[in-house]
């Protein structure tokens, strides 16, 4: 099993990973005869206490996507009785690897403002359901598997 | 407000029916159901084949909304 050892900063455990249209769209795209987007490399913060992974809409824009989809989020400043719907967008991931990239050809995202705190998004628990992480605090790194 | 407005009504507007297909792939577009999937990547393959790169709606199909739970909050335009 592939697996990425980084050391954990001030920001939390953090990881460079590539960001594009999804494999679907870029079919699409192709076939309509428009170039697709580069891939863009982001840097997300895994979250586990984010159901699902969010991105910033500098990506968002950057890839020209639209939404393609709902989902209804709670958040600590949610009231129990109104959930928010926000937009979904599909997204190609890969956690790159010298040896063996993870690779996620379609999956959903959301779109949320993180550029202030320094990062491009959360890593969530959509993709960390596919991985094993171990967060070492004590040495001050963490280990992804995938 | 979302380009996919008239899907979501649509949506909402099918839903009893669709919940035969309960935990497949609705994928929607203006008033018309295109169908639903066992995956998400089948629903996108068939929403981008039927529409091109006109926006459409792919939704889990649910009698309960899922919510997506996070631990911070999120700056995030809400459609409602």
């Amino acid at each position: 099993m592939p697996c990425v050892n980084l050391q954990i900063i001030p920001l939390g455990p953090v990881i460079d990973i590539h960001i594009g249209v999804s494999a679907p769209r870029r079919e699409a795209l192709n076939l309509a005869g428009i170039t697709p987007p580069d891939v863009v490399m982001c840097r997300l913060l895994i979250d586990t206490g984010a159901s699902c992974t969010c991105l910033d809409p500098w990506v968002i824009n950057k890839l020209g996507i639209a939404p393609s989809g709902f989902t209804t989020i709670h958040t600590p400043s949610t009231n129990a009785d109104s959930n928010h719907q926000c937009s979904q967008y599909d997204v190609f991931l890969s956690i790159p690897h010298p040896g063996i990239s993870r690779y996620f050809h379609a999956m959903p995202v959301i779109e949320s403002n993180f550029s202030h705190q320094g990062i491009d998004g959360l890593l969530g628990r959509d993709v960390l359901a596919s991985c094993v992480f171990i967060y070492n605090g004590e040495l001050g790194f963490y280990t992804l598997s995938f | 407000m979302s380009a996919l407005t008239k899907e979501t009504e649509t949506y909402k507007k099918l839903l009893p029916s669709l919940l035969i297909n309960q935990g497949k792939f609705a994928v929607i577009y203006g008033d018309k159901l295109i169908g639903a999937y066992d995956s998400y990547e089948d629903a996108l393959k068939i929403g981008y084949k039927e529409c091109g790169i006109n926006p459409f709606l792919v939704k889990k199909i649910s009698a309960e909304e899922n919510i997506s739970y996070f631990s911070r909050d999120l700056n995030t335009s809400c459609l409602a």
